[in-house]
């Protein structure tokens, strides 16, 4: 075993429940003696990827997130999705499109037509988030205080949406039915960064009458892979750990 | 430098990167001949903390964005206090940013925008220069006088600015007032064009866990625009503090 793995193997341990560890804990999980865990967490502590708080007690450091920040600072959703969104054409209909999301809103940044389909459908500029499967998929990647925020209170107090986004953020996916334009439905799948909030979608559009709801759905499962692979290169996690506290 | 020293400084090599990139370029940045550096890059990638990709290039792995946001969650940001940060930037109609501080250290935790034309990199998860910060202000003038000054003397006290302060002296004798005002102005120090507000928040012991700040383009606002929103600051800090309380 060399020093970085005997290190990682004690930021591992950090990781795993996320409450700050005695000293004493960390030597019971590494099997490793006293002094040689002492002797790591003072480099790993001088590092910042370990800190101590006021009852001694050691958790992850600050360093790792400021690294993070600021290498995808440099990555973009529309060039590190580019290549799940071309995967995805080869197993779904309907046209492709991903989203990148700030403060601004939903923006299209890469959009693949279906072109062996006769019938050609896009999701709608300058629809409202709530309107549209992406933006639905965004939405419930939120914190609650976040949504009401866009939303604005009208929305906010709308019970029914809220149940609705309880369900996307269980299933991982949203589905639209003709909510912002008649005769076109999707899906979509939110991208997620290491800050553990939305940063983009996926979403499938396709018309009505080429597609029915049931095929629609079928699709959801590529949709989602494909968000979470561009999610795994922001560090965003599998839907299972996240949003314990909710 | 130990093993772990080089290894962390290949990793801050690897976020300042634009793309992934080759050793004989990492090795140049940070100093370590190549056959020491290959060695812990293989370390590195066997645990998933860099990535190879087709080309033989190295990038961070996605292990380094899962311990960060592990790093982050661990900060505990509760929607209650989230709450908070949305009804004050509703009600100065302006941005409001909210910092951790944890081991000496200032981290940018959370954001609410507003929407403006002033568009801003969202840099949620770096770290925050206290000295030149209005939150990192606010923080240390909730510390005693000897941690405070052991920060800025560790810290480097870039000059971020034409405007930053730099001179120790002149910081911890502008800590007094912060702590009667209860917050601390920042024009353009860290960064030009924008201008800044802030106040701290505290654990029931009183020791400072943090800062919220209004945000602003200077373009727009003026310091003392941002001083006439600090009574609604202060108090979202307090209710903030008063969050941890009751835990």
């Amino acid at each position: 075993m060399t020093a970085i793995d005997k290190a990682l193997d004690v930021l591992d341990y950090l990781s795993m429940n996320g409450a700050p560890e005695s000293l004493g804990n960390l030597v019971e999980a590494t099997a490793l003696p006293k002094p040689t865990v002492r002797r790591l967490l003072i480099g790993l502590i001088e590092n910042g990827l370990v800190v101590q708080d006021q009852q001694k007690k050691y958790t992850l450091g600050n360093e790792l997130s400021d690294l993070a920040a600021r290498a995808s600072a440099r990555l973009s959703v529309a060039e590190v999705g580019r290549s799940a969104v071309g995967e995805l054409r080869d197993h779904v209909v309907g046209t492709i499109t991903l989203f990148s999301f700030s403060a601004q809103g939903l923006l299209p940044v890469l959009q693949l037509e279906d072109t062996a389909s006769a019938y050609f459908t896009a999701p709608r500029a300058g629809a409202q988030l709530q309107q549209t499967a992406a933006g639905k998929a965004i939405l419930a990647e939120m914190y609650r205080p976040a949504v009401d925020h866009f939303l604005g209170t009208s929305a906010a107090q709308d019970d029914t949406l809220h149940e609705e986004l309880a369900l996307v953020r269980e299933r991982g996916y949203a589905v639209e039915n003709e909510e912002s334009q008649p005769g076109v439905r999707a899906v979509a799948a939110a991208i997620r960064s290491f800050t553990e909030r939305p940063i983009g979608a996926i979403a499938v559009t396709v018309p009505v009458r080429v597609t029915s709801l049931p095929e629609l759905i079928r699709m959801a499962p590529r949709v989602v892979d494909a968000a979470q692979s561009v999610s795994t290169s922001f560090g965003g996690g599998q839907d299972q750990e996240r949003r314990g506290d909710r | 430098m130990t093993t772990l020293d080089k290894a962390t400084e290949t990793l801050r090599s690897l976020a300042t990167f634009a793309e992934a990139a080759n050793l004989a370029d990492i090795a140049a940045e940070v100093g370590i001949p190549k056959p020491t550096l290959y060695r812990v890059l293989k370390d590195l990638t066997a645990r998933g903390m860099v990535q190879q990709d087709d080309t033989g290039a190295y990038a961070l792995g996605s292990r380094t964005f899962d311990l960060a946001r592990r790093s982050l969650r661990s900060f505990g940001v509760s929607d209650e206090v989230r709450g908070i940060m949305v009804e004050l930037a509703q009600s100065v109609d302006l941005s409001v940013h909210l910092s951790g501080f944890r081991g000496g250290q200032l981290v940018y935790l959370d954001n609410v925008e507003v929407e403006s034309l002033f568009l801003t990199r969202s840099m949620i998860g770096t770290l925050r220069p206290l000295y030149a910060s209005a939150t990192g202000r606010c923080v240390l003038a909730n510390l005693d006088e000897v941690t405070a000054r052991q920060i800025l003397e560790s810290s480097d006290r870039t000059q971020l600015t034409p405007r930053t302060v730099t001179d120790i002296e002149e910081i911890i004798g502008g800590l007094g007032q912060i702590r009667e005002t209860g917050y601390a102005i920042n024009d353009e120090e860290d960064e030009l064009a924008s201008v800044s507000v802030a106040t701290h928040f505290a654990g029931p012991d009183g020791a400072p866990l943090g800062g919220i700040s209004i945000v602003a383009p200077s373009y727009e606002y003026t310091a003392q625009d941002l001083v006439d929103r600090a009574p609604q600051l202060v108090a979202a800090g307090k209710r903030i503090s008063a969050t941890f309380a009751a835990v």
